[in-house]
């Protein structure tokens, strides 16, 4: 045959090619905007004063001082004192960290059960699927604010039952995203490839499907943090939130609305952060979408 | 001749659409000899992928597949979904078309070749790992060490399609399916792909079966060509009968289909019509709509598959006079 002296050559020369990770691609589309830069850096603080904060804040928020109620802020509070005395800026330490972990677990318990069951859906087909897309209807078709309510009157007013009663109303947003791109990928080339070369279903869901879904899950998952943010504070308002004295954003609004003329240092500060924190979220989910967006050039 | 590789008789594969029955292949039969090249010709959706991936459970959604496929005396039609795994793979390699959407693009190039060798316990990870080195330099891909470690999307079409095939032929098939596998590249990478395979194919006395739309490429390349039409066998040669003494007026179009180099001026003579979907169990000759041959009985009954003696069967009423024209 005229061309097999071709195959035993090498293709071209490329002995010096560039390597470049999907990660380096994805950080240089992320840092082209700096919004998303700029809301990464708030969200990193917003961690690490949930993390160190009860370490860092002067006070326990159970302390109250009440020759120094209702001051404004000074140098003793940076943040000013409510009613009792309670000293604000320790006061919203602890709730970026009670923030921090129903938000965080909360998300993680919906992505956990939207993932199995997405997934299970995607790849099965048939009745698995049609059963739990339509348990996905019903979820987005229920107000979910709602079976928060009853749940959170059901379960108590803890950290693990808040935490639960936001986690298990969430998850089909995720289940439904996970299944669309199962689908996609089931009957795509990619796995006729591998199951060509005998994978097992198990081994092609580990393998290939849920690392190729890992970046939309994770914009999803900076999408869902604040929304649990959102949902957690919404349950303070009406008097469903952490039961007190446990600090939140939610609690510290609904009380700071009363005094609102007198002392309005009490709402603007944890109103302000948390409306910054939510903001900030957003837009490192955006970032995110941008940076993993295979259209997105580099 | 030695025992063949590959059996396949009476093939037919089904799938549902809506409310219609969709009639893929009906009645397929051929077979692969150790070391041979079959080429399967066809257009697209006359069912030259189907009817090989669905003996081996690679076709989603098909309604039925009955008929038989022996592969080295096994029927694979029968095979329980665990068995049918452990040969692809491991006894039979596949060849994608297109080598940018085959890859996983979350592992690394390497990885995803000795995935085959430890799935089908061929081999152990160390030893693994040394074949994956030697299978990228046989392939033609400079710097091994190097390229193990590279992710898909630093590889160009034809390097990801040389390292498709380096997945394919890890645990050494006896048969290798090329599904297309020169289809989406350029015409010097699929020069080039070709080539490999026939060193592979003498090197190891495998077998390849080559399904392609382009008829050039399988008169080049193959020792045996059956042409396909509506899921049906036409014509079944090896390959110099086949040049010889066509038989077959489908056979005559796609020749005149083909277009070569520097002969501008040379009428084209494309075939009329375009391939239809078979909803229906055929009841005449599925390519009489098209034939310029076509006479009353073509309309009304199905042409058998006959002999015309050296191994070269047609499907066509008037297959005498076909081959007396072409000659």
């Amino acid at each position: 045959m005229a061309v097999t002296e071709l195959a035993l050559g090498v293709v071209g020369d490329e002995s010096s090619f560039r390597r470049t990770s999907q990660a380096q691609l994805a950080w240089r589309r992320y840092r082209r905007n700096w919004l998303p830069v700029a809301g990464g850096v708030w969200v990193l603080i917003f961690v690490l004063a949930g993390i160190f904060g009860p370490w860092v804040a002067p006070h326990h928020y159970t302390d109250t001082d009440f020759l120094n109620a209702n001051q404004g802020p000074s140098w003793e509070f940076p943040m000013g004192t409510d009613g009792l005395g309670h000293d604000m800026f320790s006061q919203i330490l602890w709730s970026i960290r009670n923030a921090l972990e129903i938000a965080v677990g909360a998300t993680a318990v919906s992505f956990v059960i939207g993932c199995v069951l997405g997934l299970w859906a995607g790849l099965r087909g048939g009745l698995a699927d049609q059963a739990i897309m339509r348990v996905v209807d019903f979820m987005f078709a229920f107000p979910s604010y709602f079976l928060n309510l009853i749940l959170v009157v059901t379960l108590g007013r803890g950290m693990f039952p808040i935490l639960i009663a936001i986690g298990i109303t969430g998850w089909a947003s995720y289940a439904r995203l996970i299944r669309g791109l199962v689908l996609n990928m089931r009957n795509g080339e990619m796995v006729e490839a591998a199951r060509s070369l005998g994978a097992t279903w198990p081994h092609i869901a580990r393998r290939y499907l849920l690392p190729n879904v890992l970046s939309s899950m994770l914009v999803a998952l900076a999408f869902g943090i604040p929304a649990d943010l959102v949902i957690m504070a919404a349950l303070s308002l009406v008097g469903l939130g952490l039961l007190p004295p446990l600090p939140s954003f939610g609690n510290l609004i609904a009380q700071a609305g009363p005094n609102v003329l007198g002392y309005p240092w009490l709402l603007y500060f944890p109103a302000g952060i948390f409306a910054l924190t939510l903001l900030s979220f957003l837009f490192v989910a955006d970032g995110l979408q941008e940076a993993f967006d295979p259209k997105g050039g580099s | 001749m030695a025992e063949d590789l590959l059996t396949v008789e009476n093939l037919q594969t089904r799938f549902r659409r809506a409310d219609e029955t969709i009639y893929a292949v009906n009645g397929v039969s051929f077979s692969v000899a150790p070391g041979e090249t079959l080429g399967i010709v066809g257009e697209s959706g006359s069912g030259k992928s189907v009817s090989l991936l669905s003996t081996l459970g690679l076709v989603r959604g098909a309604r039925s597949v009955t008929g038989s496929a022996r592969f080295m005396g096994t029927e694979l039609l029968k095979l329980r979904r665990k068995q049918l795994e452990d040969i692809r793979g491991r006894d039979i390699g596949v060849i994608f078309q297109d080598p940018m959407t085959s890859l996983n693009p979350t592992m690394r190039i390497g990885d995803q070749i000795m995935e085959a060798m430890i799935t089908h316990q061929y081999t152990n990870r160390r030893r693994a790992f040394e074949r994956t080195l030697e299978l990228l330099d046989k392939v033609g891909i400079p710097e091994p060490r190097a390229r193990f470690k590279s992710y898909p999307h630093e590889f160009s079409g034809g390097m990801r399609q040389r390292a498709m095939i380096a997945m394919a032929i890890a645990c050494e098939p006896q048969l290798l399916i090329a599904d297309e596998a020169t289809t989406a590249v350029d015409v010097t990478v699929q020069a080039q792909i070709l080539a490999l395979l026939d060193d592979l194919r003498q090197e190891r006395k495998m077998s390849i079966i080559l399904i392609t739309h382009d008829f050039g490429v399988a008169t080049n390349f193959c020792d045996r060509i059956v042409v396909l039409y509506a899921g049906k066998v036409m014509e079944s040669a090896r390959l110099e009968e086949f040049l010889a003494r066509p038989a077959h007026p489908y056979t005559l179009g796609l020749k005149a289909s083909v277009i070569e180099v520097g002969q501008r001026g040379r009428d084209l003579v494309p075939v009329p019509g375009m391939a239809t979907t078979v909803t229906e169990p055929p009841s005449s000759c599925p390519f009489a709509p098209r034939c310029s041959m076509a006479v009353e009985r073509c309309h009304q009954e199905v042409p058998p598959l006959r002999s015309m003696g050296q191994g070269h069967a047609v499907a066509c009423h008037r297959a005498e006079e076909v081959m007396a024209r072409a000659s």
